[in-house]
């Protein structure tokens, strides 16, 4: 299947998802975001072990994938809520914390999509996938485009899957922890 | 409608926050208890928020859009049709031209964007009261 023009800058460029992501660390998190180098990976493996993937829906479908340490996210969590200390936060309290953070970033950053392509998109409810050696699949999926940020709490990794495949769909997940939110 | 008159207008009403994180909900909570609102329900999804509704008849209504199992546009909908003079303010990450339009149309009374800062939040819901 020919992918569309529209589909293919959209993932070459990426700043409709690095922009908002680096705002949002600033203003939810209040850390700055050096982002790396945008590059393709060719499958949908994250790199880390905290997974939050917010699902794409519409002509184009696709997933924003945040992964990051488990240390990364509680401290991330402890800032978004006004610097509650880091050993009275659960799994929950993190997993909803980075649930809400990259719920909000697919969500801008779709408005940003779809202001440049003329394409009308909506995002599914946050699935969080916790544990070492999980492993993220999609169906319909031809690789992801990724960008590393890098704060002063470590690493985030950002990638974003879209695809004019019918059949897209997430595939296989193994992990210690799924949990869809709600 | 300045601070005072804001705060004044929020005093003592009562609202629901439906959101489908905790985290979303403590900080919506949170902006409004300061306001001096009394929160009486919060809720996971639609299917809660139109229960509830129901049972408590809340002044303000803070509702998501992106939820599980009945999205906030649908909660909206049925509210409406329960209660036409129902004030709900939509309260999303997903600010396109279609949700907002989409959302008025079933009438919210406003439309805010995720992160938001708690006064403008305030504003926006005591300028609900006043239409």
């Amino acid at each position: 299947m020919e992918t569309p023009k529209g589909l293919t800058a959209a993932l070459e460029h990426g700043e409709s998802f690095v922009r908002p992501a680096i705002d949002l660390l600033k203003t939810m998190v209040g850390v700055e975001a050096h982002p790396g180098a945008i590059h393709t990976r060719h499958n949908t493996q994250p790199t880390y072990d905290l997974i939050v993937v917010v699902g794409i829906t519409g002509p184009w479908k696709g997933a924003l994938i945040m992964s990051l340490n488990q240390r990364v996210a509680q401290e991330m969590t402890s800032r978004m809520m006004n610097g509650m200390p880091t050993e009275e936060l659960g799994l929950n309290d993190i997993s909803d914390a980075m649930a809400e953070f990259t719920n909000i970033v697919a969500g801008n950053s779709l408005v940003e999509l779809m202001q440049s392509y003329s394409v009308s998109l909506s995002i599914s409810p946050p699935i969080i996938i916790s544990g070492e050696n999980s492993e993220l699949r999609f169906a319909g999926a031809q690789g992801m485009r990724v960008v590393p940020l890098d704060t002063d709490l470590g690493s985030i990794e950002l990638g974003l899957t879209l695809s004019t495949h019918e059949e897209f769909r997430l595939e296989r997940i193994e992990a210690s922890g799924t949990k869809a939110m709600g | 409608m300045d601070n005072e008159e804001m705060m004044a207008s929020l005093a003592n009403k009562t609202v629901m926050i439906v959101d489908d994180t905790s985290f979303m909900r403590n900080i919506i909570k949170r902006a409004f208890e300061k306001a001096g609102c009394q929160v009486v329900a919060e809720c996971e999804n639609g299917h809660e928020a139109v229960a509830m509704y129901q049972a408590h008849r809340p002044d303000l209504v803070a509702m998501d859009i992106v939820m599980p199992q009945m999205d906030g546009l649908e909660a909206l909908s049925q509210i409406k049709a329960m209660d036409p003079d129902a004030r709900i303010v939509v309260v999303s990450s997903l600010g396109t031209e279609d949700k907002v339009e989409t959302a008025l149309g079933l009438g919210a009374k406003s439309f805010i964007l995720k992160p938001f800062k708690a006064p403008e939040l305030l504003s926006v819901f005591a300028e609900a009261l006043a239409v």
